[in-house]
């Protein structure tokens, strides 16, 4: 954009400034948030268009279709200003150091007095400079070196990240080597050396190298870790993409000392899991009416409803009562041994004995014949036969 | 004996792992204690036939003398795990020890990307298991039963991977491929 008028005094930068802080400290506060709609700006400003327009003629913002931003030069400027800035630039140290040599040439060669002064003063200025610069250099890269191990998504940009910034790091080391080999070699400084002023610079200076040199050696060392990790992962990604590919490709046993490695241990996370083989212990089981309960409760959980079914109603009182069922089985011996202390002929004392249960006359012949086959020794035969129903038999007695 | 011999025993006889840098303190606790009396509890599980192993940031059990699985069943687990280190390290380079993942933004990033897709589709093929999110829950299970994740965070289900998961790195560095450089990666 064409710039049409410029300050011609601090006088007049420094109200402008002041007059459009508001929009300007918003402005700045959002620089990386967003693009600042013209809209907005021009409700900072009062609504007021020609105090919008005036900023945008003297170049202090530019237009940018819809939005606007402040212009470069003013923003290094406040960022320079107000130590905020995070880019870290190595050429800006480089520069310094370059005037530095200028002025010295200068410093030399001038004869007038005063103006070799100035020059002093000049160079005095620019080692300070130079030293603040290269500190505050060097705290950015650490922090860029945190931000970039920390929060960089992508892998092979956070490498390429690290590796630029251990290359700064590295300039940033040189510069530093340069600046002092001016300080200690440079002839002027011997001759400035008498001003106390320069003096002290110089000693500030130098203490500022050394701990930009300490920060920094700590800086590479952290940057070689991180690289290291990085390229550690990268090469563990590599190994398990190539043991894939020989796996897919069933090479892996042939291709690799797996087995070999497998062979020689015996982890148990590799076993298939093992079932709990500990019997319930019995005397438990009799004792502890809970487990029995348990046991129900997994029985039913694993759908075995039917085992908790099939087992029996505990037994009612009616249950518990004596139930007399008498059988129709004669013991015979018993019925012998009364027969012979009798004197009945046998049918008759057949027919008459106390049997406790019913029997009709088929049994009692039955039983008649059971017992002269049990004891025909002991049976007398009287030869006389007799009727019973339609029954005929004989008549018969015990010895 | 020491006390908390059981616990122990219980944890890393179903092939789990003890983390360091767990998020339940009862572990920590478990870990701090083996550390500090390594030699106590491995001489007592090695009457047992067990071998306490310690590596780095976990302790885990492998079995003295002959091992009770085959040489096939073995290449079988590596296998599955290699597949799993394949998916997960396609899914971020960087998940290793400490990493943590949101379990939406796993499934969210299979149904982006492409080969992620066909690798999460292999993992349990056999199982018949069809879903991203039944893929996904069966691998953060295995992997939580196994030690290796747990989870941070119960209501956005983030998970944390333990400093067991070196395990696994350190067993793939420990394999050596011949003509390593001919195998395309």
């Amino acid at each position: 954009m064409e710039i049409l008028s410029h300050f011609r005094t601090i006088e007049e930068l420094t109200k402008t400034l002041s007059r459009e802080q508001g929009l300007l400290s918003e402005m700045f506060e959002k620089r990386k948030l967003m693009k600042f709609p013209q809209g907005l700006a021009l409700e900072l400003v009062g609504g007021n268009e020609a105090r919008l327009r005036k900023l945008l003629d003297y170049g202090v913002l530019v237009e940018t279709g819809n939005t606007v931003e402040i212009e470069s030069d003013y923003l290094n400027f406040f960022e320079e200003v107000l130590n905020v800035n995070e880019e870290i630039s190595v050429l800006s140290v480089q520069e310094c150091i370059n005037t530095l040599k200028e002025y010295i040439g200068y410093f030399l060669q001038e004869t007038n007095t005063n103006r070799k002064a100035g020059y002093q003063d000049s160079v005095r200025q620019l080692l300070k400079k130079t030293g603040f610069r290269t500190l505050k250099n060097v705290v950015d890269l650490k922090r860029n070196m945190d931000n970039a191990y920390k929060q960089e998504p992508n892998y092979i940009i956070k490498k390429k990240k690290l590796q630029n910034l251990d290359e700064k790091s590295h300039s940033i080391r040189s510069m530093i080597r340069e600046c002092e080999k001016l300080m200690d070699n440079e002839y002027a400084f011997f001759l400035m050396a008498n001003d106390p002023h320069m003096a002290k610079t110089c000693s500030d200076v130098k203490h500022d190298f050394v701990e930009a040199y300490h920060a920094l050696m700590e800086i590479d060392r952290q940057i070689i870790v991180y690289i290291n990790q990085i390229e550690q992962q990268n090469q563990l990604y590599k190994k398990i993409r190539k043991l894939k590919y020989l796996q897919d490709q069933l090479l892996i046993k042939t291709d690799t000392n797996l087995v070999q490695v497998l062979d020689e241990s015996n982890p148990l996370w590799m076993e298939s899991r093992q079932y709990s083989k500990i019997r319930l212990s019995l005397e438990m089981l009799r004792e502890n009416d809970q487990i029995v309960s348990i046991l129900r409760r997994i029985a039913e959980r694993n759908g075995l409803r039917k085992t908790a079914r099939t087992e029996a109603e505990p037994l009612t009182d009616e249950d518990l009562q004596d139930h007399v069922q008498r059988l129709k089985g004669v013991d015979p011996a018993e019925v012998w041994n009364a027969f012979s202390a009798s004197s009945y002929n046998l049918f008759d004392f057949i027919l008459r004995y106390d049997y406790k249960t019913k029997r009709d006359i088929e049994d009692h012949a039955a039983l008649f014949c059971q017992l002269v086959i049990l004891h025909p020794e002991e049976c007398r035969m009287t030869g006389k036969y007799a009727t019973y129903q339609d029954i005929e038999y004989p008549i018969i007695y015990a010895k | 004996m020491r006390n908390n011999t059981q616990r122990i025993y219980e944890r890393l006889s179903r092939g789990e792992f003890l983390s360091v840098d767990s998020t339940e303190a009862s572990i920590r606790h478990l870990y701090e204690d083996i550390e500090e009396n390594f030699d106590d509890y491995a001489d007592f599980f090695k009457e047992i036939g067990l071998q306490l192993e310690s590596g780095n940031g976990y302790f885990y059990f492998s079995r003295i003398g002959e091992g009770k699985q085959s040489i096939e069943q073995k290449l079988e687990s590596f296998s599955k795990w290699l597949d799993y280190l394949d998916f997960l390290k396609t899914y971020n380079q960087s998940f290793t020890a400490g990493y943590q993942f949101r379990k939406s933004n796993l499934i969210e990033q299979i149904s982006l990307d492409i080969e992620l897709k066909e690798k999460a589709g292999h993992l349990y093929k056999k199982y018949g298991v069809g879903s991203y999110l039944e893929i996904v829950n069966k691998l953060l299970q295995e992997m939580q039963s196994m030690g290796f994740a747990e989870c941070v965070s119960e209501q956005d289900e983030t998970y944390k991977i333990t400093s067991a998961f070196h395990y696994a790195e350190e067993l793939v560095n420990m394999i050596q491929i011949a003509n390593e450089d001919e195998i395309p990666e």
